[in-house]
């Protein structure tokens, strides 16, 4: 396996996700098509 | 919003002794461009970068080629968890001429402001725009498929926010089937088997925001939907491929941003360690950043009701609220709900100035436990908004 966890979309979600996930020493990767942030900050 | 909101009262400040500013205008492009730099600085720098962290971002869009694989690109990664996080995306609903329409991301990049806008839908969505370019100068329409607009409020405070809506000049029609959108941007639709038609500069489409799942192509990791959204059990976990879980609006109804960073970390927990920690969302605040503002936690009366509480309701208007008063801000009502005997709170619903900020008082009561009349005998600031709380539950 290539990562212990990928985490799909970078938004807000996803970024609490990513940095938990990296406080708790897994071996991750993160997957953004466009910019890093989330909904209600951006568009909504 | 809150620019907005200081145009709306500044307008009215003869009221208060202030005059000259009855002739204010709205500056649509510059407010707009102070929004676009807002969003640019709260998105950079401020949060933990992948880049910062050292983690390894996969540039493009992720589709599933087996349960523990993904193709991104050209390139294929094997892990083996997922959490899925990809949000939701404006509906475009199923109307002839849905494509003549705009959503609300397309809204916000407007670089004019629509002399005239038809809104199709009454959802919270719908109602926050529609207040916004209503108090900015729109002459605003909003057309909702069902019986009432914003189901899930409670209908005493639904009523105050039609009021409040007729007081922004906009008008809103119930059990409308909107049938078709025409180039020119007018509106056709079905109101109890009677043709009307509505003319717009702009449409804007707000009938909600689906999880955005599909285009990760579920189906090779198994992964079962429900609506649009994956199917999690409380430990964020998808309900038929374990090794998968779902943050924010990719899990489901709740769409909110507190909600998408408290899930973050329970899914990451769990699917590290183990399914140890279990999504509470018993005492979950809202907010329709409507003008006035609605802020709502826990039941309505009608939910209580219906669960077979003996539930009873107690009223504050803002009328009797000094701050409010002060302010020249008296629109807007606290209604608590509570069972009788216990005086357990059940739901407090504000709608008025400072809504989305009083009403976390109200959470926080509920959530440590306290009683009607245990928040009621507390000490409180005076004059302030929340104070209405405090009030609310003495009475």
């Amino acid at each position: 396996m290539d990562f212990d966890l990928s985490v799909i979309g970078g938004g807000t979600a996803g970024l609490s996700a990513m940095k938990s996930a990296h406080a708790l020493g897994a071996k991750i990767a993160i997957v953004e098509e466009e910019d890093f942030a989330g909904t209600c900050l951006r568009t909504g | 919003m809150s620019t907005i909101e200081l145009f709306t009262r500044a307008r009215h400040a003869t009221e208060l002794g202030i005059n000259g500013t009855e002739n204010l205008t709205f500056d649509w492009p510059a407010v707009i461009a102070r929004k676009d730099e807002i969003v640019k600085s709260w998105s950079t720098g401020k949060n933990a970068t992948p880049e910062k962290l050292g983690i390894p971002v996969l540039r493009g869009h992720a589709r599933f080629t087996a349960p523990h694989e993904i193709a991104v690109n050209d390139n294929t990664y094997s892990a083996e968890k997922f959490i899925i996080a990809t949000g939701s995306k404006p509906a475009r609903p199923p109307i002839s001429g849905a494509e003549y329409g705009i959503t609300s991301d397309e809204l916000i990049h407007l670089k004019e402001q629509p002399a005239r806008m038809v809104v199709v839908g009454g959802g919270f969505i719908g109602l926050e725009f529609g207040f916004a370019l209503a108090w900015a100068g729109t002459k605003v329409t909003i057309l909702q498929s069902g019986p009432e607009i914003a189901p899930a409020l409670d209908q005493e405070i639904r009523a105050l926010l039609l009021e409040s809506a007729a007081k922004a000049g906009i008008v809103v029609k119930t059990n409308v089937k909107v049938t078709r959108i025409g180039s020119d941007k007018t509106v056709e639709s079905d109101i109890g088997g009677r043709t009307e038609t509505f003319s717009a500069d702009q449409v804007l489409l707000a009938t909600g925001r689906p999880s955005n799942v599909a285009p990760l192509n579920p189906r090779a990791a198994k992964i079962e939907l429900d609506h649009s959204a994956v199917k999690v059990n409380e430990y964020l976990q998808s309900a038929s491929a374990p090794h998968i879980y779902a943050v924010g609006d990719s899990a489901g109804k709740r769409q909110q941003s507190p909600v998408a960073w408290y899930e973050g970390p329970i899914a990451a927990h769990n699917a590290i360690k183990g399914n140890e920690r279990r999504v509470d969302f018993s005492v979950l605040p809202t907010a329709i950043f409507t003008i006035p503002a609605v802020g709502q936690v826990g039941l309505t009366e009608a939910e209580a009701l219906n669960r077979g509480i003996k539930a009873k309701t107690t009223k504050l208007p803002y009328e009797y609220n000094p701050a409010a008063g002060v302010r020249n801000e008296t629109e807007g009502m606290v209604k608590v709900v509570y069972e009788e005997g216990t005086e357990h709170i059940l739901g407090v619903h504000v709608i008025g100035a400072h809504a989305e900020d009083t009403i976390q008082i109200a959470a926080m009561t509920m959530k440590v436990g306290l009683n009607k009349s245990e928040v009621g005998a507390m000490h409180y600031v005076f004059p302030t908004f929340g104070g209405a709380i405090f009030d609310a539950m003495a009475t």
